[in-house]
């Protein structure tokens, strides 16, 4: 089933008078419900903006994005708020929790805010928590646990609407090895079992080594599309190959 | 660059800012200006003749004024160091040193200080004739014209104070500088704040404190009320401060363990925010839950007052003008003044005095008094007491006594009788004594009015017990006047005091118009400088709230840069803004009020229930007057919320610098 359909997205930024940049340009593909697709490329390629495209967070100039059937340049400001609320997740490089409160507080603030019943709350967090491992950070503050348990929790948070899609934004950015192995074993996991659509923009390759394909961006257009055939050494080799050809990686 | 210049570029690039400083520093000069400039002027020395010592008043209020601007503007002071953290770390990290960068702060108080100074005397100068128009005209009846003059000493008391304060504030701006780290500086917008849970002790502490207080300010017993004043005021602050300090984290603690309460839509957020910044906000919300209750107590104590002046006038004096002796000359004399000046009789009333002396038994000893032999008291029967009672323009009301019985007219009296029940003797007559609150008002100077029933009065008469003279001396008449337009009328008041004063045959007179014009001054007085006063303190108070609240809104830009990448749309953000500000401004209005109502009640039972005679509460009418400052107050504080919020969400939606 298409999930997600980008037809001819670009994206500029300035007015005309001035010198224009563009960041995107005319960008189309197709996300099938399930997927884990990976999006690479240099700095300044255009790949963070082309997930808050998809996230609803940034505007694209000319082309449309479509959710499961919606256009979403169709939707009101506060129809928007409410779609990225429900149908999509995000997990942030720094982790996007509020300092005031605690973990769990955090982790279902999406859910109070859709006005979801106290009860239904609960039983969500419950059952999450428990599956994903993080019962025991729960009543901390973001400000009590480390980098990888905050990034879990966030992961938490983007799961706990049951969203369609599940966007992350170098989400092993701010992470050491370890824990960052840990997030990306946890996002396979909820993958699997859950179902959700997850879409990475990363440039860690161990990283991108975990999704089924790989988008590659270069200025702002599709430069390839890698698929994997199963094996994760042999799919972080040919990863490793196309961004020597992009140029944007030291071995 | 030197210093003074990159001060002074600062001042011009923070002048948004500094705006609100600013003006609250612009009103204290020139309410100290005002204070000196009434204390000084002339025009008030020459129009208030009275007794009453305005100056020193002016003076001492405007020292407490200004000790209150000193704690204000250093506090606040703080707040702003705290809002240009980022600023501020930045020249320490390229190597400005604490010292440097404090002289520099320093130099831009002293600018902002000194522009302050110029201009709030200048409004002052400005209004200064209006000042002295509105307080003669709150005092006196009538105001001669007034002159426009600069009191230079005025500008010299003012000037040489608000330097004293500048250096005090550069004081100790230096030392928050000389404090900070400069890696706290950096962690300035993400210093995590102490996990609050409150405390359960506080809240219950705090809500006892409150409560007795209560308690002791509602006693009926003024005595009472007198006697545990300061513990009463004592025990309402320790209660507030604790209130905040503790059982107000314990509140929203309670909140958010009651899921079903707390996960509802947006609280959840607006909530956490308000108590992970519990802790900041605790002393200032407590200092302003005090300052307004002791402001809005003041406006309504001196409203209260000034209200009640004319009734007051009238209770103490029950006649326009009354008098003992005379004769039928002197009644037409003053027809003619009345007829005169545009003015009528209203009321006339001319009864023959009667004095008696029992011997009195079982009489508590702080009257003992009533026992002696030696002295007479003024006594009536109860139709001719009734008779001038109800030509009086007092507010006593008909007495009607038993056959058997004596009603003794005594202000201010407390019931002990541990003797036994009092009795009043004439030979073999006893007639049982009983004390009703009635002013003293037509008694010829004696201690207390007898007032025996109809049938008493004349058996006591005819056997010699109630007599027409005292020792042989003959008693003179009671002569009692109302007259049209008596509280605005100088000439006629002149005119009387002219007539009575010269005259041998009058044993004593009183006139209405002096003693209203009495009370007008003193209590005009206090009433003015009650509204100054709140209006210092109303404008420091929400500046505090306003500084502090913009420090922090500067720290919580993240949390909401945070929650719209989540999915919150316009109306929810709005929604959380309002709920994460208004309880940093009502909570401690609503306190504060709430302590004033019952600083008002006690207030009553000390005074005004002497002062308001009404045929109900007098502590209704108290409220009633009151409200009237209550409703003016939160209106002006209400702008000031808006304000805040306002900039508030400038600073969140990172709409400015």
């Amino acid at each position: 089933m298409r999930l997600l359909e980008l037809k001819n997205i670009s994206k500029t930024y300035g007015s005309k008078k001035n010198k224009k940049y563009t960041a995107l340009k005319n960008i189309s593909f197709d996300v099938e419900s399930g997927d884990f697709m990976g999006i690479m490329g240099a700095s300044g390629s255009g790949k963070t903006t082309l997930l808050n495209i998809i996230g609803s967070i940034d505007m694209q100039t000319s082309g449309s994005v479509v959710v499961n059937g919606i256009d979403v340049s169709d939707l009101s400001k506060k129809q928007l708020a409410a779609h990225r609320r429900e149908n999509i997740g995000f997990i942030f490089q720094d982790y996007n929790l509020l300092d005031s409160m605690t973990i769990e507080e955090n982790i279902v603030l999406p859910l109070a805010l859709s006005g979801e019943k106290a009860k239904v709350i609960k039983d969500k967090l419950n059952a999450l928590a428990d599956d994903l491992k993080i019962k025991d950070i729960l009543p901390k503050f973001p400000y009590e646990v480390s980098g990888g348990e905050k990034q879990r929790a966030s992961a938490c948070r983007a799961l706990i609407t049951e969203p369609k899609i599940i966007l992350a934004d170098e989400p092993t950015g701010n992470l050491d090895t370890a824990s960052g192995k840990q997030l990306l074993n946890m996002l396979e996991y909820i993958n699997q079992n859950y179902k959700t659509t997850i879409l990475m923009v990363t440039h860690d390759i161990f990283a991108a080594s975990y999704c089924h394909n790989i988008l590659f961006i270069k200025d702002g257009e599709i430069y390839n599309h890698l698929h994997s055939k199963g094996d994760r050494q042999e799919f972080f080799n040919s990863i490793l190959n196309v961004m020597s050809a992009l140029g944007g990686t030291e071995k | 660059m030197k210093l003074t210049s990159l001060a002074i570029s600062n001042i011009k690039h923070n002048m948004k800012n500094y705006a609100m400083y600013f003006f609250s520093m612009c009103f204290s000069v020139f309410t100290t200006y005002s204070f000196a400039n009434l204390a000084l002027s002339e025009t008030i020395s020459e129009s208030i003749q009275s007794s009453i010592k305005y100056k020193n008043t002016f003076i001492g209020f405007g020292i407490v004024i200004l000790i209150f601007v000193m704690f204000f503007l250093i506090s606040s002071n703080k707040s702003f160091i705290r809002y240009r953290k980022r600023e501020i770390s930045t020249y320490a990290l390229f190597g400005m040193e604490n010292g440097k960068i404090g002289r520099m702060l320093f130099f831009e108080t002293l600018v902002i200080g000194a522009a302050a100074l110029i201009i709030g005397i200048a409004i002052g100068i400005f209004f200064s004739k209006l000042m002295v128009m509105i307080l003669l005209k709150m005092v006196l009846a009538e105001v001669a014209e007034v002159s426009f003059a600069i009191e230079w000493n005025a500008i010299l008391m003012t000037s040489a104070a608000y330097f004293i304060i500048y250096c005090i504030m550069g004081l100790s701006g230096l030392r928050v500088i000389n404090k900070f780290q400069l890696v706290d500086l950096f962690k300035g917008d993400k210093i995590a704040e102490k996990r609050t849970k409150g405390s359960i002790a506080l809240l219950i502490i705090s809500a006892i404190l409150i409560i007795v207080a209560y308690r002791l300010a509602i006693d009926k017993h003024s005595y009472i009320v007198v006697m545990n004043m300061f513990l009463v005021i004592g025990m309402t602050i320790a209660g507030t401060y604790l209130f905040f300090f503790g059982g107000l984290q314990k509140l929203l603690d309670i909140v958010k363990k009651n899921k079903n309460i707390f996960y509802k839509k947006t609280r959840l957020v607006s909530v956490s925010l308000l108590s992970h910044k519990a802790k900041t906000f605790a002393a200032t919300m407590g200092t302003i839950a005090v300052l307004i209750a002791s402001s809005t107590t003041a406006m309504a104590f001196g409203y209260t007052l000034y209200k009640s002046a004319e009734n007051n006038a009238k209770e103490l004096n029950s006649f326009d003008v009354y008098y003992y002796g005379g004769d039928e000359t002197i009644e037409n004399e003053i027809y003619e003044l009345l007829e005169k000046n545009g003015s009528e009789p209203l009321d006339f009333i001319k009864v023959e005095q009667y004095v008696t002396k029992p011997e009195g038994e079982n009489f508590p000893e702080s009257i003992i008094w009533l026992s002696g032999d030696s002295l007479a008291f003024s006594t009536y029967s109860q139709s001719t007491f009734n008779k001038i009672s109800e030509a009086s323009q007092d507010s006593n009301p008909m007495v009607d006594v038993k056959e058997g019985t004596a009603l003794i007219a005594y202000p201010g009296y407390y019931a002990d009788f541990e003797h036994g029940e009092p009795v009043l003797k004439y030979g073999d007559i006893s007639i049982k004594a009983e004390f009703e609150p009635l002013p003293n008002t037509y008694s010829n100077g004696s201690y207390a009015t007898i007032i025996f029933n109809d049938k008493d009065y004349e058996m006591l008469n005819r056997l010699g017990y109630v007599k027409s003279n005292d020792n042989g001396r003959e008693l003179s008449e009671f002569i009692g006047i109302n007259y049209k337009n008596s509280l605005y009328s100088k000439e006629i008041a002149a005119g009387l005091n002219e007539i009575l004063r010269s005259n041998e045959t009058i044993n004593g007179y009183h006139i209405l118009y002096d003693t209203y014009i009495e009370s007008m001054t003193l209590f005009g007085l206090l009433c003015f400088i009650g509204y100054f006063i709140s209006a210092v303190f109303i404008l420091m108070s929400v500046s505090l709230l306003y500084f502090k609240q913009i420090a922090i809104g500067t720290e919580e830009i993240s949390q909401y840069e945070s929650l719209r990448r989540i999915g919150i749309d316009k109306d929810q953000e709005n929604k959380i803004i309002t709920n994460r500000i208004w309880p940093v401004f009502f909570i401690p209005l609503v306190m504060g009020l709430i302590h004033s109502v019952f600083a008002m009640k006690g207030a009553d039972t000390i005074l005004f229930s002497n002062m308001i005679y009404t045929d109900g509460n007098s502590y209704l009418e108290v409220l009633k007057t009151s409200s009237v400052m209550y409703i003016i107050y939160s209106l002006v504080y209400f702008v000031f919320y808006l304000i805040t919020k306002y900039k508030y969400i400038r600073i969140v939606s990172n709409k400015q610098n």
